[in-house]
């Protein structure tokens, strides 16, 4: 704001009649002066009772007729705690107790409180909002008691909601507005990381997919499953659910490539996701590993019957004929299992490598048939 | 320059002639296709290829173009309301601009608005005069002062002068309340609980 335009508009508004409070004393003469740089002053005599006040304070007493008013009635001494009671500063909880105050007592009360550096008042209309401020006393030959200037603290926003203030209530030389637009703009700032921070969190988990899918069949890729077999190899290895490993080279699928095409090639592979994902449990695992080359990760307890099955399944599906347009696609698979149980936790590496000779000597055998790997400590 | 102002140039566009003419833009100067992240940073060269290339394709020149931007970052109202925040009046809010480099910094330091310096020539004439590191912000701010003029209920002509070296506008304000302005409350803000 402009400094000398605003100042020009709070002296004047200070020196409106009707905002001026009759003072008696030296606070009486600077009344308008008190009321421009200060309006959130609070003057009480020795008795407690409410003889002057700023006209923002007035605002957040609802307009409330108070002057020659116990000033108990309209504010307890302490800040709102979060248990919903009151509580002193830690600075003035020299025998301030919370409490509400006796006229005859106050007048010591509030000195004392004059000799505090903070000072916490809450208005008992709205026992959400604080003010804060320092305390000074009066000389008695300028008639006694107390003045406070306070502020809304950190119930700033609260207050101007509360109150509907406006940029008037405040003296030009307080630091409200800067506090208001400052908090209006950081909420803008935050929300515009808030939703950038979700874009790339949304990007990076893209990004994370794509890394580890196979682009034609959408099936994890040799990444992802290497990743999940570590994970199911460390698990198993420190004793957690053991699993099963059964890979699948396709048969005679090169001749399909070359006989049909490699539209009808990527036709027939995506085929066999299909299978594959039709075959899985919750929480099992298929990937195609390159080329013809899938791999299934079976999680739980799995006997060899259970596998057989499973195998003889897959491959009835895998040598059905799969129709490109015209074009019949004959293939079959060559698998081989292996079970982690099977291995000594130390061993637990050697999984792969073995499934793999299994897989070849499925393929040595005759091709769409199963065979296990031989554990190494059988 | 921070993503928010080619952002703001963005939205400018997009808003005002549609977003294929933004499209379109985007794809002379190479512009990022999903438009720019307003909290992170852009070679200053993007910012002035993009004024470039919509005033090609718009056929409209560089101050045009300026001040229909500096008045359309009024229609934002976040914005509109930071700059309200400036003052009661018009007058207070023209003076407040000399604030403004300091209050922009104040809320996000990385935003390098230009600094402004408001003079007052004569009795209701002021000049504004701009140190910026790339010209044009001499034209942002006429556009923008006009709409908050506006904003104010305020009428005032707002001029750009040929015969100064410095980058400056011209500002004659003939009545603070020439009409209703329009509303401004602390407690509504933007995004406030309640």
């Amino acid at each position: 704001m402009s400094g000398t335009q605003a100042d020009r508009q709070i002296i004047e508004a200070a020196q409106d009649p009707s905002e001026m409070t009759a003072f008696p004393s030296c606070l009486g003469r600077f009344a308008p002066l008190m009321n421009a740089l200060m309006p959130m002053f609070l003057w009480i005599d020795d008795a407690g009772r409410i003889q002057g006040l700023g006209r923002t304070l007035h605002k957040a007493l609802d307009e409330a007729e108070v002057l020659g008013q116990p000033f108990d009635r309209f504010f307890a001494i302490g800040r709102q705690g979060h248990g919903g009671s009151l509580c002193p500063n830690a600075r003035d909880a020299e025998g301030y107790a919370p409490r509400s105050l006796q006229p005859r007592e106050s007048s010591g009360l509030l000195r004392a409180m004059a000799r505090e550096r903070a000072i916490h008042l809450t208005l008992r209309a709205r026992p959400g909002l604080s003010l804060r401020g320092e305390a000074f006393a009066m000389p008695e030959a300028e008639g006694g008691g107390v003045v406070m200037k306070l502020s809304f603290g950190i119930y700033l926003r609260e207050a101007v909601a509360a109150f509907n203030l406006t940029e008037r209530d405040f003296s030009a030389a307080d630091l409200a507005m800067e506090m208001l637009y400052l908090q209006e703009a950081k909420s803008l700032v935050m929300a515009e990381l808030r939703a950038l921070t979700t874009r790339l969190e949304t990007a990076r988990k893209e990004a994370e997919t794509q890394a580890l899918t196979d682009p034609l069949t959408k099936l994890p890729n040799r990444r992802a499953m290497e990743q999940a077999l570590t994970k199911a190899i460390a698990g198993a290895a420190a004793g957690g659910a053991p699993f099963a490993v059964v890979q699948i080279d396709l048969d005679h699928f090169k001749t399909v490539n070359d006989t049909h095409g490699h539209a009808a090639g990527d036709y027939v592979l995506q085929s066999v996701a299909r299978i594959l994902r039709d075959a899985l449990r919750a929480g099992d695992i298929a990937a195609r590993m390159g080329g013809d080359e899938f791999l299934l990760m079976l999680r739980g307890r799995l006997g060899r019957d259970e596998v057989r099955a499973l195998a003889a399944r897959l491959i009835a599906q895998l040598e059905a004929p799969k129709w490109y347009g015209r074009s019949e696609c004959l293939i079959s698979g060559s698998l081989g299992a292996a079970f982690s149980q099977d291995y000594l936790p130390e061993e637990l590496g050697q999984v792969l490598g073995d499934v793999d000779h299994a897989t070849y000597a499925s393929k040595e055998a005759g091709r769409g048939c199963l065979r296990f790997a031989r554990p190494p400590s059988m | 320059m921070l993503g928010l102002i080619n952002r703001s140039i963005q939205n400018f566009l997009t808003d005002t002639y549609g977003p294929d003419l933004w499209r379109q833009v985007a794809h002379r100067v190479g512009a990022p296709t999903e438009g720019y992240e307003p909290m992170l940073r852009y070679p200053d060269r993007e910012t002035l290829g993009l004024l470039k290339a919509a005033g090609a394709e718009l056929r409209r020149s560089r101050p045009e173009l300026l001040e229909d931007l500096g008045a359309h970052l009024t229609t934002c109202e976040p914005v509109r309301r930071l700059l309200r925040y400036g003052g009661q009046d018009f007058a207070g809010f023209l003076y407040s601009l000399n604030e403004l480099h300091g209050r922009a910094r104040m809320a996000l330091a990385d935003l390098d608005l230009p600094e402004l310096d408001l003079v007052e020539i004569g009795l209701g004439e002021y000049r504004l005069t701009i140190e910026a590191p790339h010209p044009g912000w001499g034209a942002v701010m006429a556009g923008l002062m006009r709409a908050m003029a506006d904003d104010y209920g305020a009428l005032a002509v707002i001029e750009m002068p040929t015969d100064c070296d410095m980058e400056a506008v011209h500002i004659r304000l003939l009545d603070c309340r020439h009409s209703e302005a329009r509303g401004f409350r602390l407690s509504h803000h933007v995004g406030a609980q309640g």
